[in-house]
């Protein structure tokens, strides 16, 4: 330095010790841990923090995979064993990571250093069988396992502080993951996708967001009086078919005849047809009055039980505002037989849809039963503004026929615009 | 006395759209009007009108930990985000957001991020400290040790010896650094 030049005045490291956490947590592990050199201020500063991730960028990445691995092995354990106090949220998303008897003692350090979020997103060579040791995490909040295998032991009451669970391409029993809802009193987050062939009975007494994707036989909402968001995509194999068709009981009941406080359900897929299965329920014992947004994909219009379910539906929930359908494939190879029922069920007369604003109809191929259908809502919602149609792909031809009849259809609403969307 | 006429006349002819101004002075004395919702953002201004009974709309509200370079800085932030809060239930797109911090931040240097942090860190501005520590952490995200020193000025104390041990102890942890 030059006689008379000033040193830079020091930024950062007399922050408060808050921001500088918040600052070291935004940084990726690395980063952070460099900050030990900086000076003997900043030597431990990242050791405290109480939040750990780590990912792929933890170590260069190169093509050698035995190596990486190796790094990255080096690397978290080295960091684990300089760390100091409490680690409340670890992540480790390594996909490269083979299961390794590493991973077993990182988790049992973390079981001992009040461990509240644990997220572990592996490979997807061999699943990761988890150690009983993340079974004694007592003060657990979150957990997120993706391609894990775990079977817990015989003296797990469960997590009774866990808020969210996560699992995604788990492989465990079903009775376990009806065990572990049931014996986490606190659980208000649920989310288990790519399951397989679940039979699945949900009792959890605070639970407010599900969402489900899978292959589901059954799904019976048993107990969840607070829910108030569903997204459920099931998918569809032969047995789950054969099952289907042999049901009585009403599905429809058994997975929403529990959620009065509902305010949004999305159905991909095959639960329309999931919902319509069973007996007739008649009339609902529950009345959805927080539904605001619906939205069922691949409905098949052809199918009167499936129209009956949605109709079912909108009609209970007389605080809907947004309603999004797309039509099914199968909509294709429908006669064009016309079935009067539709008319004569649809409407009951004192039926309004008092607050349905936005109405968004994709994949419609024009045929009656969806034509009708649309000329229902458009009839009674009296302050409908947008309904979208967009007519499915294969079908160009005959979008001048299904355009022609919409402009006839009659509007209880004097401010609703019809946008017909084309491709 | 003509200042007061002037101005009392002003504020009864917009009375019809009238937006309810706060009065925010910082450490060199200026003085800032700001709407209402805006000035709410900064979770002291809320505090202290809810807590306290005899505040008026003429009260000033004194805040000597914010220079006016910073304030000028916060009220922008707060502004546009107040225009995006406006245009709900349509939540502004993600795009547009994203362009406006990104145009925002990158005109502010070093020393006026630090400023600003502090300030909304006393402002207690949840929202805009989490972006401004993103920002921080993002300038010095994968540099070398040397870069992020001179960058924010930390002077380095160690000995030679000492900081070669460091090194050596974190040798793990420094593979694959930037070339600045």
């Amino acid at each position: 330095m030059q006689m008379g030049e000033v040193a830079a005045p020091d930024l950062i490291s007399d922050l408060p010790q808050s921001i500088i956490e918040s600052i070291l947590t935004r940084l990726p592990i690395r980063d952070a841990i460099r900050t030990s050199i900086l000076s003997t201020k900043w030597r431990y500063r990242w050791s405290t923090l109480t939040e750990l991730v780590f990912d792929g960028t933890c170590v260069t990445l190169c093509n050698d995979r035995a190596l990486v691995e190796k790094n990255i092995v080096k690397f978290i354990t080295r960091a684990l064993f300089l760390h100091q106090g409490p680690i409340h949220k670890f992540q480790l998303s390594a996909r490269y990571l083979q299961c390794c008897s590493d991973i077993d003692q990182w988790l049992l350090f973390l079981s001992r250093n009040d461990i509240k979020e644990l997220i572990l997103d592996l490979g997807e060579g061999e699943w990761f069988r988890v150690p009983s040791c993340l079974f004694n995490c007592k003060k657990m909040t979150h957990l997120e396992l993706h391609c894990c295998e775990f079977d817990p032991p015989p003296t797990f009451k469960g997590f009774l502080c866990l808020r969210s669970l996560n699992l995604h391409q788990v492989l465990v029993a079903p009775e376990v993951i009806e065990s572990l809802i049931s014996s986490c009193p606190l659980l208000e987050v649920l989310s288990l996708t790519y399951s397989d062939s679940l039979d699945l009975n949900i009792n959890a007494p605070n639970l407010k967001y599900l969402c489900l994707e899978g292959e589901f036989k059954d799904i019976c909402l048993e107990n969840t009086p607070l829910l108030v968001e569903i997204s459920v995509a099931m998918y569809m194999t032969d047995d789950i078919a054969e099952h289907f068709e042999q049901s009585s009981s009403c599905n429809f009941i058994k997975f929403l005849g529990g959620v009065p406080l509902l305010e949004k359900l999305v159905g991909y897929i095959y639960f329309t047809k999931y919902l319509s299965i069973g007996d007739d329920p008649g009339r609902l014992p529950v009345t959805y009055s927080q539904l605001k947004i619906i939205e069922l994909y691949q409905v098949s219009f052809e199918d009167m039980k499936e129209i009956m379910v949605v109709i079912r539906l909108i009609t209970n929930s007389p605080n809907l505002k947004e309603l999004k359908i797309s039509g099914s494939a199968n909509s294709l190879a429908a006669t064009e037989e016309y079935d009067l029922d539709l008319q004569e069920i649809v409407c009951p007369s004192d039926c309004l849809f008092k607050h349905l604003k936005f109405v968004k109809m994709t994949d419609i191929a024009g045929v009656p039963h969806e034509m009708e259908f649309i000329k229902f809502l458009l009839k009674n919602s009296p302050v409908l503004e947008t309904m979208s149609i967009t007519p499915c792909v294969f079908l160009k031809d005959k979008n001048l026929n299904m355009l022609i009849e919409l402009v006839r259809f009659r509007r209880a609403s004097a401010e609703a615009e019809i946008e017909f969307v084309q491709n | 006395m003509s200042s007061s006429i002037a101005s009392s006349s002003s504020s009864s002819s917009s009375s019809s759209k009238k937006e309810k101004k706060i009065s925010l002075k910082t450490s060199d004395g200026e003085v800032f009007e700001v709407e209402e919702p805006v000035a709410m953002q900064l979770e002291i201004v809320r505090s202290f009108f809810a807590d306290n009974e005899d505040v008026t709309e003429q009260t000033v509200m004194p805040l000597p930990n914010v220079s006016t370079a910073a304030m000028h800085g916060i009220l922008e932030y707060c502004r546009a985000h107040e225009e995006f809060r406006r245009r709900m239930p349509e939540a502004a797109p993600e795009e547009e957001v994203r362009a406006f911090e990104a145009g925002y931040v990158d005109r502010k240097s070093n020393e006026e991020l630090k400023e600003m942090i502090l300030a909304a860190n006393y402002l207690n501005i949840s929202k805009l400290l989490d972006f401004l520590t993103g920002v921080a952490a993002k300038r010095i995200e994968n540099k070398s040790v040397e870069y992020v020193r001179a960058f924010f000025g930390v002077e380095n104390d160690f000995t030679p010896e000492e900081e070669a041990n460091l090194r050596r102890e974190y040798e793990w942890a420094f593979e694959g650094v930037d070339e600045d």
